[in-house]
């Protein structure tokens, strides 16, 4: 479980990098930000999206083998399980991508490198197929799944590369010029489907109504997974501050220096990866009553609620004075975020605030559960 | 283009609104003898159907308020219908079967089915599997200090964090 958390977590950057690099390719020189991508980092990155994407089928043959020998699981995960063969399929992808970028040179070749993209969304959709929501769903589970995974790599994609692989901040402004509008639907996107994919992934089995996802929600705050959705969607808050001002407020504040806090922005959606990494791997809380006596509840929940938890449990919420105390430090750290950009913190001192905010957010919620 | 952007986005939606009919989780949707049912014995078949096509169980166990397990035969799994069938007709007393089953979509999912023969079935809160070390903590009588000592100190944590951000707000920018 460890092992496959950490692959995800990197298999996520792999995507990123390849997605954000081949937008750029695939644009005029102009364009984009003044960007050196080794090929060998494109490369690998290719190979790591082919290969990482097998770590959770791996853990399944290991699981099933038991009793029926490691072989028999391997035919039948790889060639009959819908997730194994979604699996080649992304596979046959990375091997086309790793050839194309390994036989031509895709910076300067807009027409290539659109090929490469397209290449790279198939990929995306083959990983996209293998998921939780697509197997629910066939349908609706991937068209949810698929366009929250390419939103998020082609927002994310594009901040990391700009972020981490500039030279300069040569040509900043005609990239952002065409970003800002490219992130804010991404944004739009992002949120909506992930609410479907949220809205399969945790339903009550037979029903996904508005008011039954909700009460999924709440009452999956006890278990890993619901803790991991509520801290992933707390760093939300966060990210989008840092959004904002690195596409709108930047004008506003003098010498904004424009990859330093793309760099800050691009560590909280790291955090958001590990988080959906983790949260990956856990059972969703399907029947909530049943969780509790089949798997537990999370560890992180018992260590702040402390108090047994019995398998008929109901959560309720009830404002105490803890939880405005933490939501006035929330507020307080919304703040010193906001104005991290305009006095110009150090980068590490604004993350802190971040996790500042989040830290104090989650513990108004935990002490608002009676 | 914001034409062809409105169109993808349009397209999402619909297909978002596709009707979403039957297929469901590998999770248990209906059994003979029902969920926390009482039937007459002696019970020679359970049949259970689950929300998704089951692929392989890697765990499956029946036990009775004792603790005694049944020897059980191999079950026939016919996509969402699995019929699981005792060794040995099961006579009058409580119990509990636990899964640990492999969906068609790879998922891992624990499941388990309490019912009675001439019996109630056992309640709830007698079944437990994974979490007992969870359950049986002994924090009932000193719970509530804990906690308020816990969030006095994340109080504290806070307030040390936003001095920090005070003492960059405050400080002289470098130039």
């Amino acid at each position: 479980m460890f092992v496959v958390w950490i692959t995800e977590f990197l298999l996520y950057i792999c995507l990123c990098l390849l997605t954000g690099t081949l937008i750029f390719y695939s644009l005029p020189e102009h364009r984009r930000p003044n960007i050196f991508v080794s090929k060998r980092l494109l490369l690998w990155t290719t190979v790591g999206a082919g290969a990482l994407s097998f770590a959770p089928i791996l853990s399944t043959m290991i699981t099933m083998s038991n009793g029926i020998g490691f072989w028999t699981s391997f035919k039948n995960v790889l060639f009959v399980f819908e997730a194994g063969q979604a699996w080649i399929f992304t596979l046959a992808m990375a091997l086309l991508l790793f050839g194309l970028i390994y036989f031509n040179r895709l910076q300067n070749d807009t027409f290539l490198a659109r090929i490469g993209l397209i290449l790279c969304v198939l990929l995306i959709g083959g990983y996209a197929r293998a998921g939780h929501a697509a197997s629910l769903y066939p349908l609706a589970g991937f068209t949810s799944h698929f366009f929250h995974l390419l939103a998020v790599t082609i927002w994310g994609g594009c901040l990391f590369v700009a972020a981490w692989l500039s030279k300069d901040e040569q040509n900043w402004g005609s990239f952002l010029r065409w970003y800002t509008p490219l992130a804010l639907i991404s944004v739009l996107i992002v949120l909506v489907a992930g609410f479907f994919t949220m809205d399969i992934d945790i339903a009550a089995p037979l029903s996904h109504s508005l008011s039954s996802t909700l009460y999924q929600y709440k009452q999956g705050f006890f278990s890993n997974y619901g803790q991991a959705l509520l801290i992933k969607h707390l760093l939300v808050i966060p990210l989008l501050l840092y959004g904002l001002f690195n596409g709108f407020f930047r004008k506003a504040i003098k010498r904004y220096h424009s990859i330093k806090w793309a760099r800050a922005e691009s560590f909280v959606i790291l955090l958001i990866f590990a988080v959906t990494a983790f949260m990956g791997q856990q059972p969703p809380p399907h029947q909530p009553d049943q969780y509790l006596n089949l798997y537990g509840p999370s560890p992180l929940f018992l260590a702040i609620y402390q108090k047994n938890i019995p398998s008929d449990f109901v959560v309720h919420f009830s404002f105490n004075v803890f939880s405005f105390i933490f939501i006035d430090f929330s507020l307080l750290f919304l703040l010193m975020i906001i104005l991290s950009f305009i006095k110009k913190f150090p980068n590490i001192i604004s993350l802190l605030m971040a996790v500042g905010f989040l830290a104090s957010t989650y513990f108004s919620i935990m002490a608002t559960i009676a | 283009m914001p034409k062809r952007l409105g169109f993808i986005f349009a397209l999402l939606l619909f297909s978002l609104l596709v009707p979403q009919i039957s297929l469901a989780h590998s999770e248990l949707v209906k059994s003979t003898p029902a969920q926390g049912g009482k039937v007459s014995g002696p019970v020679t078949t359970l049949n259970l159907e689950f929300g998704a096509a089951v692929e392989e169980f890697t765990d499956l166990t029946l036990t009775d308020a004792h603790g005694h397990t049944y020897a059980l035969e191999k079950p026939i799994i016919k996509e969402k219908q699995v019929i699981i069938m005792p060794k040995k007709p099961l006579k009058e007393g409580q119990y509990k079967l636990f899964w640990h089953l492999i969906g068609i979509d790879t998922h891992k999912v624990h499941g388990y089915l309490a019912f009675g023969i001439n019996e109630n079935a056992p309640k709830a809160s007698a079944i437990i599997a994974a979490n007992e070390s969870a359950q049986d903590d002994p924090v009932q009588t000193t719970e509530h200090n804990h906690k308020t000592s816990l969030y006095i100190t994340m109080m504290i944590l806070f307030a040390v964090v936003i001095c920090i951000g005070l003492f960059f707000t405050l400080r002289k920018q470098p130039e």
